[in-house]
């Protein structure tokens, strides 16, 4: 496209305004405007191609700083992207991140989630972000089994007392290794007959806390699905470029057959059909790595 | 600054491993000259002889010392011969699982927390978890009662901003919210953990100063006069060791011995061990205006035998 529009002359430049009726409108004052919308239109896709290219390129643990300071920063509607950077990460990755925020930010990430954020996720955004998880599978049955017992309580217990605030909650959610936590979820389920994630759909970010611990890409998933909604707001959309290019080198694999799973359709397929433009492209161009 | 000494020339790695060797076969075993040698390298000469001695011989150097000392001068040459993330995992661990522990045995948590670099925190993390299969977090959550873990949990999960960076109306600022939780005497409030426990040392620092300038007297004496046990002696550790830990292991050391005796071996070893190669020159002179003793003298008088060598050496004393 560059070296095609770079070579056109006046001429060449003209015949084509004049040649695009849908794009370019013929003003009074004889001359062929741009119209408006598709001039925000384009501004918007190269946008998305600029913001994807440079997400793509930068350090994944620069990367993982930024989307969390951004996050901080747009405010409440956002802290779900620090959960999902904090929750699906490795510990060698977390930690590379926290790193990085220090040398871009001057401070440490859990000191500005402490200072900035004043809802009830205070405590548990704090912990998540501060956590350096055993990796190992060893995992002690007897421990989970109470721990659920715990988790069980302080839900039923929701009216009184909201469960995100509950710091032996929060403790265990943000200092229990991943795999112990699959075995806190499998008894609690005993326990209950149900999945804690159902019996967490009021409570969205201790849901999504869950998620993200324990099966990331029904999560990844999820997220993409809301993006390609009608009506999905911009902070939906630009989800899209984030799961794409964060989880392009991790499970994309996995991503994609839980997308398929949920939704009946292929990510690319959906992702021909909803997106343009050499952004399009780029995400396709991502997702079929490995393949 | 260091106390520890070391010769002008030194034997190679080989050398030393061979010697070593020699000192650890047969039936004795020559503590003199492990001591003499062991105590008077560094830490990257320490690493040096034990990659070099498992070359040589098989076998780990510290298994081989495990083996054939005994007592408190192996719990030391252990400690020493460990790296300092190792050295620290294991200390930690051993206060946190002795029973009826007391308060002060925790200081050590502290001490790892506040007495030493972020990265020295984080390397001491990682060396926990590859030993004892789950993370520091949930080992103090399992042995610690509940009203110490929010504060000791939030300590050793902090990964804390390691440059000279203050912000002094954010320092006055959060010296009041200190001030008003300690008065109402709400030590383990959010808010005082999360500003012990996230911000720089260096911020700390000038909130402390604050806090006096402010309040007319240090937070210290605010906390110790707000009663609080268990929970105010832990905030005092951490402010001390923030502020300054050469005074923070005068004092340790101080505490465990009394005229003639040691009556806390262990604190003993680990103050010398842990702070011979960061700031023991430092402390023996913080323990020097406490005591108007040096601490020389002191570990003279208290201690004895090749273990005594062994301490000497690493406080600094002529070779």
């Amino acid at each position: 496209m560059i070296s095609i529009l770079g070579k056109w002359h006046q001429d060449d430049r003209k015949s084509y305004r004049k040649g695009c009726p849908q794009f370019f409108i013929q003003d009074d004052r004889l001359f062929e405007k741009w119209d408006d919308r598709h001039v925000a239109f384009l501004k918007h896709e190269f946008l998305r191609l600029k913001n994807a290219v440079v997400l793509w390129t930068m350090h994944p643990w620069e990367r993982d700083a930024r989307l969390m300071k951004e996050a901080l920063v747009k405010g409440p509607q956002a802290y779900g992207v620090i959960i999902e950077v904090a929750s699906t990460r490795s510990s060698e990755q977390l930690l590379g991140a926290r790193r990085a925020y220090h040398s871009l930010f001057d401070h440490s990430i859990e000191e500005d989630v402490a200072y900035h954020i004043n809802d009830s996720r205070r405590k548990l955004l704090v912990g998540l972000v501060s956590s350096y998880r055993y990796e190992g599978p060893k995992v002690n049955e007897e421990i989970a089994k109470s721990e659920a017992k715990t988790l069980f309580a302080a839900i039923k217990n929701a009216d009184k007392k909201n469960p995100i605030e509950d710091e032996e909650v929060v403790r265990i959610l943000t200092t229990r290794s991943k795999p112990h936590l699959k075995v806190i979820f499998k008894h609690y389920k005993e326990i209950n007959g149900k999945n804690i994630d159902e019996d967490l759909d009021d409570e969205l970010s201790l849901d999504e806390t869950m998620q993200c611990l324990c099966t990331p890409q029904t999560y990844f998933s999820k997220v993409l699905g809301a993006a390609f909604q009608n009506g999905a707001d911009e902070h939906a959309k630009e989800a899209l470029t984030r799961v794409i290019v964060t989880r392009a080198d991790d499970d994309m694999k996995e991503i994609k057959e839980e997308y398929q799973k949920k939704y009946g359709v292929s990510l690319s397929k959906k992702i021909e059909d909803a997106v343009n433009g050499n952004y399009k492209d780029f995400l396709l161009t991502l997702i079929a790595r490995g393949e | 600054m260091a106390s520890l000494r070391l010769p002008d020339s030194i034997p190679s790695p080989a050398q030393d491993s061979e010697r070593l060797s020699l000192a650890l076969q047969g039936r004795g075993v020559d503590e003199k000259v492990i001591v003499w040698i062991l105590g008077h390298r560094n830490a990257i000469q320490r690493k040096q002889i034990k990659d070099t001695y498992q070359q040589l011989y098989k076998e780990s150097i510290i298994h081989r010392l495990e083996s054939k000392l005994s007592g408190v001068l192996k719990t030391a040459m252990i400690l020493w011969m460990n790296e300092a993330p190792e050295r620290d995992a294991i200390l930690a661990n051993k206060a946190l699982k002795k029973k009826g522990k007391k308060i002060n045995q925790l200081q050590v948590l502290v001490e790892i927390a506040c007495a030493s670099s972020p990265d020295h925190l984080m390397a001491v993390k990682q060396a926990y978890c590859s030993l004892y299969e789950c993370s520091l977090e949930e080992d103090i959550t399992s042995n610690i009662s509940t009203s110490l873990q929010k504060l000791l949990v939030g300590l050793v999960s902090s990964y804390r901003h390691d440059r000279e960076l203050v912000d002094f109306n954010l320092a006055k600022s959060e010296a009041a919210k200190l001030h008003e939780a300690i008065e109402k005497k709400q030590l383990d409030h959010d808010d005082v953990v999360w500003i012990l426990t996230t911000r720089n040392f260096f911020q700390l620092r000038a909130t402390f100063v604050c806090y006096k300038q402010s309040y007319e007297v240090a937070i210290d004496q605010t906390i110790n006069s707000s009663g609080n046990g268990d929970l105010g002696s832990i905030l005092r550790g951490v402010i001390l060791c923030i502020v300054s830990p050469e005074k923070h292991f005068a004092e340790v050391i101080k505490a465990s011995t009394v005229r003639y005796w040691t009556k806390d071996e262990d604190s003993l070893v680990r103050a010398i061990v842990t702070r011979a190669e960061i700031d023991m020159t430092k402390i023996k002179g913080e323990y020097f205006k406490m005591n108007n003793t040096s601490l020389d003298d002191v570990v003279t008088r208290d201690t004895s035998g090749v273990y005594k060598s062994f301490l000497m050496a690493l406080i600094g004393a002529k070779i």
